[in-house]
């Protein structure tokens, strides 16, 4: 199975993290402080990819990227997290959406607005989509179901350089999350 | 499946040339792709195709989709490399040039269950 160890999703998102800004694309990389940090934030953004994490041994990191998604009704803002399940051993996608006013798009708002793909396919919204803890910040956030990812992710003649790119790649687009073309340069792989 | 009879007839394989005159403009700005089995699924015989240039990724899908006859909860995945997945809203004409090598497009296919 393609599973990923919490060192190679930290490795390989970094190596994300630094195509993204190769590209000028917007993803950020954000880690969790210490518990007993002054600091009124709890997590703080890593700007430079060769600064040290704080702790390494947790899964206290993830990738943060935001946008605004044109609906029928409205603008709705959306940010998408890339987070390492320790249960399942592969990225999980978490993402929250609000509207123009603020409010919080339930299940049933994001399931017909953001995931226009499988509007005929109701009854399987509960096997997709779930609200649940995110596991870095404790916040319910909307979660795209791992429990078929490994397996995707498996089905590669050869092994995938960077399964996080990978991932994005393939469950992205059923919540409106694209990458650009230049993300499959393989060059870009070598930075 | 509205758009089900237009499937059929405007993917052609390049081994049967049998389209007259009038569609040969229409072939020089149709871009060659290369279908490269992986995983478990089942292998397509004919691997070089020409395809209509605007066609988006997830047409591409669904003509393998349906050419291999499969059941609906199973999906196909497309990608450039062994490690990009394309948009499903990209058209080939992009991917082509971003992607395409020596005149071809090479596109990786496999299939699985994606939920549940």
């Amino acid at each position: 199975m393609a599973s990923l160890t919490w060192q190679e999703f930290l490795t390989q998102s970094r190596q994300f993290l630094r195509m993204s800004q190769h590209l000028n694309d917007k993803w950020e990389l954000y880690e969790k402080v210490m518990p007993f940090s002054r600091d009124s934030k709890s997590y703080r953004q890593i700007y430079n990819l060769n600064m040290s994490l704080q702790n390494q041994e947790e899964p206290n990191i993830f990738l943060k990227f935001s946008q605004k998604v044109r609906s029928k009704e409205d603008l709705i803002n959306v940010e998408y997290h890339i987070v390492y399940s320790v249960s399942y051993q592969v990225p999980m996608l978490y993402f929250q959406a609000h509207r123009s006013d603020g409010s919080l798009l339930d299940l049933e708002a994001t399931w017909r607005l953001l995931m226009l793909e499988f509007q005929s396919r109701r009854e399987e919204l509960l096997q997709m989509l779930t609200q649940q803890e995110h596991p870095v910040l404790f916040r319910p956030f909307m979660a795209l179901h791992p429990c078929r990812t490994a397996e995707v992710l498996d089905q590669f003649g050869q092994k995938s350089e960077n399964l996080v790119l990978t991932f994005i790649s393939l469950y992205g687009p059923h919540v409106q999350l694209q990458l650009s073309n230049g993300y499959g340069n393989s060059e870009l792989l070598k930075l | 499946m509205a758009d089900s009879e237009d499937t059929q007839t405007s993917i052609t394989s390049t081994n049967t040339i049998t389209t007259p005159t009038p569609a040969t403009d229409k072939d020089k700005s149709n871009l060659c792709i290369l279908l490269n089995a992986t995983g478990n699924v089942p292998i397509i015989k004919k691997r070089t195709w020409t395809v209509d240039p605007n066609k988006t990724v997830s047409w591409i899908q669904k003509f393998i989709h349906k050419y291999l006859k499969l059941d609906a909860s199973e999906q196909i995945f497309l990608y450039v490399n062994q490690t990009f997945a394309p948009a499903p809203d990209q058209i080939i004409k992009n991917l082509y040039d971003c992607h395409g090598t020596n005149g071809k497009l090479v596109l990786y296919y496999c299939k699985n269950q994606a939920w549940g």
